[in-house]
């Protein structure tokens, strides 16, 4: 599947890439609904994982590594989830969200293959990589 | 803006998925019909959902939703069949405001 670059999230790379507005470094959360990302989404639309060990991870800005040339793209450390046990509220993971820091905006989101977490050590391993072409 | 690779394990067990090629071609047929990826759509059936991707011939990927905006069971059809969704089609719980949704078509 594809990643959804949402409208709000398209206008503020626009808005970082002319100086409009200062970018952010952002927030990456699994979502455990079964949704497929829209344009018009808002980070509502999607509820993130509960229980199990899970938690939200950091991206920072300065961390991630671009390379080129056409397209370029960029791409982030792997990040790893090792879960202690079964989600407590949604069972299952649909995929991923990426949302900015402080404004809480919605940048991005995917849905991936599903996985449910169940047993103490499962892990879920995501590397975040995005081109422009 | 497209790709992303990701792994997932299990007590041992991996599962690889690879995020196929962006098919520039299929972007290009959903732009020719005025339509985007992402988009919420009608289909001719007057069912909701959205535009997920197309490939060349015009064959378009459809997740199509259920009240509450989850997912009810991804069809395939063309692109041509397809309209972009009246603002009040959109499942309430992930409907934009009316403004911000006319901005981007939804009437």
């Amino acid at each position: 599947m594809t990643l959804k670059v949402t409208q709000v999230g398209e206008a503020l790379a626009l808005k970082a890439f002319l100086n409009h507005t200062a970018g952010q470094d952002q927030k990456l959360d699994l979502f455990a609904t079964n949704v497929t990302p829209a344009e018009t989404d808002t980070h509502t639309a999607f509820t993130a994982a509960v229980g199990g060990g899970y938690a939200q991870k950091t991206m920072t800005g300065s961390s991630w590594s671009v390379a080129g040339p056409s397209p370029t793209g960029a791409s982030y450390a792997q990040q790893t989830w090792t879960f202690t046990g079964g989600l407590t509220t949604n069972a299952t993971i649909y995929g991923y969200f990426v949302t900015q820091t402080t404004s809480g905006i919605l940048m991005w989101a995917e849905a991936t293959t599903n996985f449910t977490p169940a047993n103490n050590g499962d892990q879920y391993l995501l590397t975040p990589a995005i081109t422009a072409n | 803006m497209s790709f992303l690779d990701y792994f997932k394990t299990s007590k041992g067990q991996r599962v690889v998925a690879e995020q196929p090629t962006p098919d520039r071609s299929g972007r290009n047929a959903i732009a020719a019909q005025g339509l985007r990826s992402g988009m919420w759509v009608t289909t001719s059936e007057g069912r909701t959902g959205i535009l997920m991707e197309a490939n060349a011939e015009g064959i378009a990927d459809v997740m199509l939703t259920q009240d509450d905006g989850t997912n009810l069971m991804l069809v395939h059809t063309m692109l041509s069949s397809l309209a972009q969704a009246a603002h009040a089609s959109i499942p309430a719980s992930r409907r934009p405001d009316a403004d911000r949704a006319a901005q981007f078509g939804y009437k």
